[in-house]
C-alpha cells in the first residue's frame, strides 16, 4: 500500500471531487428533458476508482463493467449503460434507473469512473414510468438493459439509443435524458483530467485509497461506540398489489467484536407483486453510514462531512434469507421495489437505533414517496402524455423539533408545481394542502400529510400509483403517537371508490377526480409535555383541531376556541400523564386496507 | 450603505475629481449615516448642496429585513385550496438526505393566521373558471386589517395568464384598507410556478413598508441640508431604478450591494483596460465572486436570501463560506478543514487578540509574513505570539510543522474560493485566461496573486480604495428595467404576428417606464431578448435579439442558443431536438451619466519612495527577504517586482515572486505575471 497523503491535498481533493459532482447535477438538471430528472432530481452521481467502486459521491458501483468486460475492451472515450437488476445484483434496483459509466484514462491507464444513475420518465412495460405496481415477472416492467456500450470511443452506438427509445412511451424524453448523462459524465472525465494534471496521477490515486482508509477507520469507530448486543425490529408492509396480506419485514443488529452484523431472517417470502428488493449489501451498508454517522458521530466529535465509500464494506456482515423478499429469485417482479427500500433503509434503522439512542432518533416519517401517474392523449396536441407525480408525507418528529410537514426525504424528491402540471397535462388540480390532525401528536409531533386532487379534463386516462403505510401508521417514539395513514379516493358521477394501496391502468373518463391524502409522521415524546403555546399555534394555523388539543395533548382552550385555559390544561395534564401509558413504540392500530385490485365504494366524499 | 459602513463616492463632472467618505450605518435610521457622509464629502470638494444633481445608492436594507426577519407584518391572499402554499414549497430538503433528522424549515415570512383564501381559478390558458367571489374577498380583506397588517400580498393561481382577479382584489383593498399597499405576483413576477412567484411577492411585501420609510427618510433628510438630487437605488442586477420606483419593487433590490460591487469591478477593469473581469471581494467570513463579460455581469433569473428563493434578475455571484476569519479544524477522522465557521469580527482570528482561541486563515497569512504586524493603520496590532501557539498546537495534531501548516490552510482557502471562481467561469463555459481578476475586500488582494496563478490569469487589478468599490459601481450603473412575458411556442411552428405583438406591448411598456423615470429619449435604449429552450427541457437560456423579430432574427437566436447551451452544457442538439420559446424579453436602458474619472499623470511617488522596510515571507517552499511598501506612497508609473507586500489601510497586496505590480493612472495597482 502506498504512503499517506497529506491532509492539505486529501481535503483539496475531496473538495474538487465534491464541486465536479455538483456541476455535473447542475449540468443534468438543466438540461434534461423529463421532470423525474429535472423536477424531481430522481437521479445521482459519483466518482468510482478503477475496479468500479465507490470513491465519493451518492452509493453506485461499475464492478458490473469490470465483470463484463476484460480490461482490453474498456477504452477512453466508452461509455456504458445499464439498467438490469439482476445481472448488477441490486445495483439497479429496477428497470426505471439506468446508470451510464464513463471510464477515465490517463496515459492509457484505466483510472476511474465517472458514473450517474437517473430515473427515466418511461422504459415500457406494463404501466408507465418504469414503475409498475403489478407485475409479476420482471418482463413486465419494461427493457432490460444489460451492460453494453452506449458510446464506442466517443461514438455513439445509436443503435442502443433507438432500442432505448423505441421501447420507451417517452422516446424523446429517453433520448434528451440519456445523452444529459453521458454529456454530465464527459464533462466529470475533463475535470478529473484537470485534477490529476495538477496533482500527478500517483497523487490522485493515493487520495482514493487514503479516503477509503479514513471511511474504513471512522466506521469502525462508530461500531465501537455502539454497545455489545442485539437489537430487533419489524414493520409491515400494506399489501404486494396482489395478494390480501401484509408483508413482514424483520431486521436484527448485533454487536460483537467490533463487527456488525445485519440479519434480515424473518422476512416475508418472495412477493407475488412489484415489490421486491434485490437488497445489494454494499449498498445497506452504505445507508447505514449515513445514520451512524448522524446518530453516533456526534457523540464522538466525528463531524458529517466524511463522504461514505467502498472503505466500509468490510466491517459489517450480512444475512439476507434466500429466496425472499429481499432477495427474490430471478425472474420476479422488482418494479416496486422502494416502497420497500424505504422501510428497509430508513424506517427499520430508525426503529433499530431509536431503541439503543433514544434520544437522538426520530420517530417514523410517513413518506414513502406516493407516487401516482398518468398517462394518455393530450387533447389539445393530440400526442402520448406520460406523468409522474410524487405527493409528500409527513416526517416523523425528532428528538429537539417537529418531524417535517410535507416531505419526500426518501429520495429528497420535490413536488411539482400545480402551474406546471396544468400547463402541461389535461388536469385540474384543485387542491393542495397540508391535512388537519394527521400529524402524530407528541412533545415534537410528526409532520402533516398532504392532500393534493386531480380532476382529469380530457375524454380518458389511464392512472397508475404506488403507496404504502395505509394500514400500518408511521410510528410514534417515546409516548409519542402514531400518524394518521393515508388513502386515496376515485369520485365519479357523485359516489366515492376507496382505491387500492396500489394498481396499474385504472381507466379514467372526463370529470373523474382523484383525491390523494398521504399521511403524518409519527410524533416523539409525550403529546402532553408538548408546549401549550406551540400546541394553540397550530390550533390557530388549522393544522390541530381543538378536539385533538384537548384529547391527545391535554390542552384545553377558552371561549375563544385559541387561547389555552391555563388551569384546565395543568389539570388535565397531569391526569393525562398519571393515567397514559408511555411506549417506545406506538404502532396505533392497523386499519383496514383496500383490497388489492378492487375499488370498494365508500360513503362520503373523503374531507380535506 | 452596508451592514456596518456607509460608504461614498463624489465625482465632480467638470473635473473628474473623485472624493470619498466612510460613516458609520446608523440601522435605525439608515438616511443619517448619508447624510452625515454627504456632508463629509460636500465639505471636502467644497461643492454647495444644490450642485449635488444625482445620488445613487446601493443598500442593504431590503437583504438585512429578510436575513434578520425584521420586515413588515404582512398578509397574503391566495386561491381557494392552496393556503399552505408556503408551508409546503417544493416540499423538498436541502442537501443531503439525511438532513431530514435535522433540517428546520425557515421562519415563513407570513404565517398561516395571516394567510387567506378567496374562491376564484384561473386555467393555464388564461381562462376563468370561476369567477372572483368579491364578498369572500372583501371579508378576507377585512379580518387582515383587524390583524394589522402594514401590507399584503396577492398570489393567485395562472395570474401570469390572467392578471385580472389579483387587480380586482387590490381595487376592492383600495376600498377596504386605504392606505395598505397591494403587491400582486402579476405585477411583481408574471411567471409560472406558483410556489417561487407567490415567495417573491411576500418577500416584496415584507420588505416594502421598511423600504418606503429609508427612501422617504433619505429624502427628507436631504431635503434637510438644502440637496435635491435625482435619487435611485441599484437593484440586483445591477440596473438603477428611481428610488420611488423601487419602493413598489424593493425585492429587486435584495441583491444590491453585491451587483453594485460587480459594477464597480467592471468598471475599475474597464479603467485599467480589460473588458472582462472576474471580481472576488474576500471578507471575513465569506467571499462573492462574479463574471463580467464584456463590460457586462451575467444575470441570472433566481437566487435565494437566506433560505428564501427569490426568482428576479439577478447579477449571477456565487457565495461561499470561506474568508479571512474561517477556522482551520482538524475533524475526528483527522482531516484538516476550513470553514465554513468563521470566527467573524469578534472575537475574530487568533492574533486580534480579543479572544479568538482557533487558527483562521488570517492566522496563517500572518505566520507566512503576508500580513503586516499592525492592520488599519495601527488600530489593530496583531499579536504574532499567540498566533503562532495556536498554529503549533493544531500543527502538533497532525503531525506537521507550523508552516507546513500554515501554507496548507492557506492552500485549502485558496481551493475553495477557486472554487467559486470556477463556477462562474470555466462552469459558465468561459476560460479564466481571457479574464483580468479584481479583487477588493479585506483580504482579497493578499490572495488573489495565487489565485490568478492558479487559474492562469495573467493581471489583477486592485482599485485604489478597494473598500468603496460597490459605491462606486452606484455611480457608474446605468437606469434600467427588464420586461418579460412568458409565451410558450415551438420555434419552427411560431405565430410571428403574436411575438412581435407581444414585443411591441414590452416596448411600450419600457417606454413609459424610462419617461416615468425621466430619462431623455435620445438616452433611452430598448434591447431584445427571447429565452429559449429544447422542447422538454424546463430551463431556458437567454439569448439577445437585435430587435423586432423577422424570420432571419429569430433563425439567428436559434443559432445563438444552439451556441449557448453548448457554451454553457458541453453539448447542443442542433437539428436533433427542436427548440421553442418561453418567454421575450425587453429591457429599458437609459443611460444615465458618462462618468469620466481624470487619470493622475505620471507624477508621484516611486517604490524607493514608498518603500517601509522587509520581512522575511514565505513563497514557494521558503522564506525570503521580501520588501514592504506603503500604497499611499506609490504614485502612478511606480513598479514593484515580487516578491513584496504593499500595505494600505483598508487591505494588503501580495505580489508573488514571478509577478510584478505597476500603478496606473487612476491609481489601480496593476498586478502582472512577469513571464
Amino acid at each position: 500500500m502506498s504512503s499517506m497523503v497529506d491532509p492539505v491535498t486529501l481535503e483539496v481533493v475531496d473538495n474538487a471531487l465534491y464541486s465536479m459532482e455538483k456541476e455535473m447535477e447542475a449540468t443534468i438538471v438543466r438540461a434534461a428533458m423529463s421532470i423525474v430528472i429535472r423536477d424531481i432530481y430522481d437521479f445521482g452521481i459519483a466518482t468510482l476508482d478503477a475496479e468500479g467502486r465507490l470513491v465519493h459521491g451518492l452509493p453506485m458501483s461499475g464492478t458490473l463493467i469490470r465483470e463484463t468486460f476484460p480490461l482490453g475492451e474498456i477504452h477512453e472515450g466508452d461509455v456504458f449503460v445499464f439498467n438490469d437488476p439482476y445481472l448488477s445484483r441490486g445495483e439497479m434496483t429496477h428497470l426505471g434507473d439506468t446508470q451510464l459509466c464513463r471510464p477515465v484514462f490517463w496515459d492509457g491507464r484505466l483510472v476511474a469512473f465517472a458514473a450517474i444513475w437517473g430515473h427515466h420518465m418511461d422504459i415500457g412495460g406494463i404501466s408507465v414510468s418504469g414503475l409498475p405496481a403489478t407485475s409479476r415477472e420482471i418482463f413486465h416492467e419494461g427493457i432490460q438493459i444489460p451492460p453494453v456500450k452506449l458510446y464506442d470511443r466517443n461514438v455513439l452506438n445509436a443503435a442502443v439509443l433507438q432500442i432505448m427509445a423505441r421501447n420507451s412511451r417517452t422516446p424523446e424524453m429517453m433520448i434528451g435524458d440519456t445523452l444529459a448523462m453521458a454529456a454530465a459524465c464527459t464533462v466529470t472525465e475533463k475535470r478529473l483530467h484537470e485534477l490529476i494534471g495538477k496533482f500527478g496521477i500517483e497523487t490522485i490515486l493515493e487520495c482514493f485509497e487514503t479516503s477509503a482508509r479514513r471511511a474504513h477507520d471512522a466506521m469502525r469507530r462508530l461500531i465501537g461506540r455502539l454497545p455489545e448486543g442485539r437489537v430487533a425490529f419489524t414493520d409491515f408492509l400494506d399489501d404486494d398489489g396482489v395478494r390480501e396480506e401484509h408483508p413482514r419485514l424483520c431486521v436484527a443488529l448485533e454487536k460483537s467484536a467490533e463487527r456488525l452484523h445485519v440479519d434480515y431472517t424473518g422476512t416475508s417470502g418472495q412477493a407475488e407483486g412489484a415489490i421486491n428488493l434485490i437488497l445489494n449489501p454494499n449498498r445497506i451498508k452504505l445507508e447505514m453510514w449515513r445514520y451512524l454517522i448522524n446518530w453516533i458521530g456526534p457523540l464522538i466529535g466525528m463531524d458529517h462531512e466524511a463522504s461514505p465509500n467502498y472503505g466500509i464494506f468490510d466491517l459489517i456482515d450480512l444475512t439476507i434469507p434466500h429466496p425472499s423478499l429481499l432477495a427474490p429469485r430471478y425472474p420476479a417482479a422488482v418494479g416496486a421495489r422502494h416502497l420497500t427500500s424505504s422501510l428497509i433503509y430508513r424506517d427499520m434503522w430508525r426503529g433499530l437505533m431509536s431503541q439503543i439512542y433514544p434520544d437522538r432518533v426520530p420517530a417514523c416519517s410517513n413518506a414513502v414517496i406516493p407516487t401516482y401517474m398518468f398517462r394518455g392523449i393530450h387533447p389539445v396536441s393530440d400526442k402520448l402524455y406520460v406523468s409522474m407525480e410524487c405527493i409528500a408525507g409527513g416526517g416523523g418528529g425528532r428528538p429537539t423539533a417537529d418531524g417535517l410537514d410535507a416531505v419526500c426525504p426518501n429520495a429528497n424528491l420535490i413536488i411539482a408545481p400545480v402551474e406546471f402540471l396544468e400547463t402541461t397535462y389535461p388536469f385540474l388540480v384543485e387542491v393542495t394542502a397540508l391535512r388537519r390532525d394527521t400529524a402524530g401528536p407528541g412533545k415534537f409531533r410528526g409532520g402533516a400529510g398532504v392532500i393534493r386532487s386531480f380532476e382529469l379534463q380530457a375524454p380518458e386516462a389511464y392512472l397508475s400509483w404506488l403507496d404504502e403505510r395505509q394500514t400500518h401508521p408511521a410510528w410514534g417514539v417515546h409516548g409519542g403517537r402514531p400518524g394518521v395513514p393515508g388513502d386515496a379516493y376515485l369520485i365519479r358521477d357523485g359516489r366515492t371508490y376507496r382505491l387500492p394501496t396500489k394498481h396499474d391502468n385504472l381507466r379514467l373518463v372526463l370529470g373523474d377526480r382523484i383525491i390523494v391524502r398521504t399521511g403524518g409522521g409519527g410524533g416523539y415524546g409525550p403529546p402532553w409535555e408538548r408546549e401549550v403555546e406551540m400546541v394553540a399555534r397550530d390550533v390557530a394555523r388549522g393544522l390541530v383541531s381543538p378536539e385533538t388539543a384537548r384529547a391527545e395533548y391535554g390542552v384545553v382552550l377558552g371561549p375563544d376556541g385559541l387561547t389555552p385555559d391555563a388551569a384546565a390544561t395543568v389539570a388535565l395534564r397531569r391526569e393525562m400523564a398519571a393515567r397514559r401509558a408511555v411506549r417506545p413504540v406506538d404502532r396505533g392500530t392497523v386499519r383496514a386496507g383496500p383490497p388489492p385490485g378492487r375499488l370498494v365504494e365508500v360513503e362520503g366524499i373523503p374531507e380535506v | 450603505m452596508g451592514g456596518t459602513f456607509t460608504d461614498l463616492v463624489m465625482v465632480l463632472e467638470q473635473t473628474g475629481e473623485v472624493h470619498i467618505a466612510k460613516t458609520p450605518t446608523t440601522p435605525s435610521d439608515p438616511a443619517l449615516g448619508l447624510i452625515t457622509g454627504v456632508r463629509q464629502l460636500l465639505d471636502a470638494s467644497r461643492a454647495s448642496p444644490h450642485e449635488v444633481s444625482h445620488l445613487l445608492f446601493a443598500s442593504t436594507v431590503a437583504t438585512n429585513a429578510v436575513l434578520q426577519l425584521a420586515g413588515a407584518r404582512i398578509g397574503l391572499i391566495v386561491t381557494k385550496g392552496f393556503r399552505h402554499i408556503l408551508e409546503i414549497g417544493r416540499a423538498n430538503i436541502p442537501g443531503r438526505l439525511t438532513n431530514e433528522l435535522t433540517y428546520r424549515r425557515p421562519e415563513r415570512l407570513v404565517p398561516l393566521e395571516r394567510v387567506r383564501e378567496v374562491d376564484e381559478r384561473c386555467l393555464a390558458d388564461g381562462r376563468v373558471l370561476r369567477p372572483l367571489d368579491d364578498d369572500g374577498t372583501g371579508a378576507a380583506i377585512r379580518e387582515l386589517v383587524g390583524q394589522r397588517v402594514e401590507c399584503i400580498a396577492v398570489a393567485l393561481l395562472h395570474s401570469y395568464a390572467n392578471p385580472a382577479h389579483e387587480r380586482r382584489i387590490r381595487d376592492l383593498g383600495a376600498e377596504l384598507a386605504p392606505g395598505i399597499p397591494f403587491t400582486l405576483s402579476s405585477d411583481v413576477l408574471p411567471q409560472y410556478r406558483e410556489y417561487e412567484r407567490t415567495m417573491t411577492t411576500v418577500l416584496n411585501a415584507y420588505v416594502m413598508p421598511v423600504m418606503e420609510r429609508t427612501v422617504r427618510g433619505i429624502e427628507r433628510r436631504l431635503q434637510e441640508s438644502g440637496l435635491t438630487p435625482a435619487l435611485a437605488v441599484v437593484r440586483s442586477d445591477g440596473g438603477l431604478m428611481s428610488a420611488d420606483a423601487v419602493v413598489g419593487r424593493p425585492v429587486s433590490t435584495v441583491l444590491s450591494g453585491p451587483a453594485a460591487g460587480v459594477s464597480g469591478a467592471a468598471f475599475v477593469a474597464r479603467l485599467a483596460g480589460y473588458a472582462n473581469a472576474i471580481s472576488l471581494d474576500m471578507g471575513g467570513t465569506s467571499t462573492d465572486v462574479s463574471l463580467a463579460a464584456g463590460g457586462a455581469a451575467r444575470i441570472r433569473a433566481e437566487a435565494s436570501i437566506g433560505e428564501y428563493p427569490v426568482k428576479i434578475p439577478i447579477t449571477d455571484v456565487v457565495t461561499i463560506g470561506a474568508g479571512g476569519g474561517s477556522i482551520a479544524y482538524v475533524s475526528s477522522n483527522g482531516t484538516l478543514h476550513v470553514g465554513p465557521r468563521s470566527a467573524g469580527a469578534e472575537p475574530g482570528p487568533v492574533c486580534y487578540d480579543r479572544g479568538g482561541t482557533e487558527v483562521t486563515v488570517t492566522d496563517a497569512n500572518l505566520a507566512l509574513g503576508r500580513l503586516p504586524p499592525a492592520l488599519l493603520g495601527g488600530a489593530i496590532r496583531l499579536n504574532a505570539d499567540r498566533s503562532r501557539e495556536a498554529l503549533g498546537a493544531l500543527a502538533q495534531r497532525l503531525r506537521m510543522d507550523l508552516v507546513q501548516l500554515a501554507h496548507g490552510i492557506l492552500t485549502i482557502a485558496n481551493e475553495k474560493m477557486l472554487g467559486a471562481l470556477r463556477v462562474v467561469s470555466v462552469q459558465r463555459g468561459y476560460d479564466p485566461r481571457d479574464f483580468a481578476l479584481i479583487p477588493f475586500g479585506g483580504a482579497g488582494p493578499m490572495h488573489s496573486g495565487d489565485l490568478s496563478r492558479l487559474l492562469g490569469i495573467r493581471t489583477s487589478v486592485i482599485p485604489p480604495v478597494p473598500g468603496v468599490l460597490s459605491a462606486m459601481g452606484a455611480l457608474v450603473s446605468d437606469i434600467s428595467c427588464v420586461f418579460t412575458r412568458t409565451r410558450i411556442q415551438a420555434v419552427d411552428r411560431l405565430v410571428l404576428a403574436d411575438v412581435t405583438d407581444v414585443q411591441a406591448a414590452l416596448a411600450t411598456e419600457a417606454q413609459a417606464w424610462l419617461q416615468a423615470e425621466g430619462v431623455a429619449p435620445e438616452r433611452r435604449e430598448l434591447l431584445h431578448s427571447a429565452d429559449l429552450r429544447y422542447v422538454g427541457q424546463a430551463y431556458e437560456v437567454s439569448v439577445p435579439a437585435s430587435g423586432s423579430f423577422t424570420p432571419e432574427r429569430i433563425a439567428a437566436a436559434v443559432e445563438a442558443f444552439h451556441a449557448e447551451h453548448r457554451r454553457l452544457y458541453g453539448f447542443d442538439w442542433r437539428g436533433q431536438v427542436p427548440v421553442e420559446m418561453v418567454a421575450i424579453t425587453v429591457t429599458g436602458r437609459g443611460r444615465v451619466r458618462q462618468i469620466a474619472m481624470a487619470p493622475r499623470g505620471r507624477n508621484g511617488g516611486t517604490a524607493a519612495d514608498a518603500r517601509t522596510g522587509a520581512r522575511p515571507a514565505y513563497f514557494d517552499g521558503r522564506f525570503v527577504d521580501t520588501p514592504c511598501f506603503d500604497r499611499r506612497g506609490l504614485g502612478p508609473g511606480a513598479s514593484v517586482s515580487g516578491p513584496a507586500v504593499i500595505e494600505q489601510l483598508d487591505c494588503t497586496t501580495v505580489v508573488l515572486p514571478g509577478q510584478a505590480a505597476r500603478v496606473d493612472g487612476y491609481l489601480n495597482l496593476v498586478v502582472q505575471e512577469e513571464r
